[in-house]
């Protein structure tokens, strides 16, 4: 017998539109820190997650930014991706025809429906690309509840 | 199109020939474009991309970078997907005067850096009035 979670107290409906809504205003809290700096397209940087049963795997597309200026911050359920990146250095009396990449700072942050186990997290950077692996929290793993026979 | 006194690169149409079929979508690269009096720079946001995979290639005027990035395969399942996954394209127009024998190209961590140096004709270079005689 596996014990995956409780009942909870509102209907499945209810629960999905209550989703719905978190959604909608953490993307609108997105659009406001985007708007912080301007410099970058919305949601710098791009972010894939994929999921399993123990674990998130969450990838960022951050070109051209130094590993020790990116900062990872865990508390909870939520994880926190922020830092900065150099602006180009263009030499004295250069012509600028576009500008298209953003510099500066940025920060993102994501919920997952899990704790994290911030112990086993484990980040990599490469080729412009950041991989973290938040696996979820013991507490938070499904537990098999032995049956005992009176 | 007056690229003599407008040297700024214009974003060029692929020629109709060169369709090729392409199972993921490929996404613009946000781009840097600067000009000093040697050379102009390009610099690309390709984050993925290895100089491997690489493919700059200028076929009359035109000057394109591809750039294809390798799935990633996980048992995994993707959730949320804001980068777009198949790679990189991006077509310039090339300005006149650019020595294309000496076109060199690098990438670190995701940025792909373009020298496009000018020709020596193109170079500006002051003219000495001699005293008339």
């Amino acid at each position: 017998m596996t014990m995956t979670h409780f009942s909870h107290p509102f209907g499945r409906n209810q629960l999905r539109e209550f989703g719905r809504m978190q959604a909608e205003v953490e993307r609108l809290f997105d659009h406001a820190r985007a708007r912080l700096n301007d410099s970058y397209a919305p949601g710098f940087p791009a972010v894939n997650l994929w999921t399993s049963e123990d674990e998130v795997v969450l990838t960022a597309d951050l070109p051209g930014t130094d590993p020790d200026k990116i900062d990872i911050a865990i508390l909870d359920d939520t994880v926190t991706l922020s830092g900065t990146r150099a602006s180009e250095d263009v030499s004295e009396g250069a012509v600028i025809h576009h500008r298209e990449r953003g510099f500066g700072e940025f920060s993102r942050s994501f919920r997952l429906p899990f704790r994290i186990d911030v112990s086993g997290v484990d980040a990599r950077y490469q080729s412009g690309v950041l991989e973290v692996k938040l696996p979820k929290a013991a507490e938070d793993r499904p537990r098999k509840v032995p049956v005992l026979t009176a | 199109m007056n690229t003599a006194q407008d040297p700024q690169k214009h974003e060029a149409q692929l020629p109709q020939k060169v369709e090729r079929q392409r199972p993921r979508p490929y996404a613009a690269p946000r781009v840097d474009v600067y000009e000093t009096k040697d050379a102009y720079q390009v610099v690309a946001d390709v984050p993925g991309v290895s100089e491997r995979s690489l493919e700059i290639t200028i076929e009359k005027d035109t000057l394109t970078i591809e750039a294809p990035v390798e799935p990633t395969r996980r048992e995994h399942r993707l959730r949320l997907a804001e980068s777009v996954g198949g790679g990189f394209l991006r077509s310039f127009a090339l300005p006149d005067g650019i020595d294309r024998e000496r076109i060199s190209a690098t990438v670190r961590n995701g940025v792909l850096r373009l020298t496009l140096p000018k020709s020596e004709a193109m170079r500006p270079r002051k003219i000495v009035v001699q005293p008339g005689a």
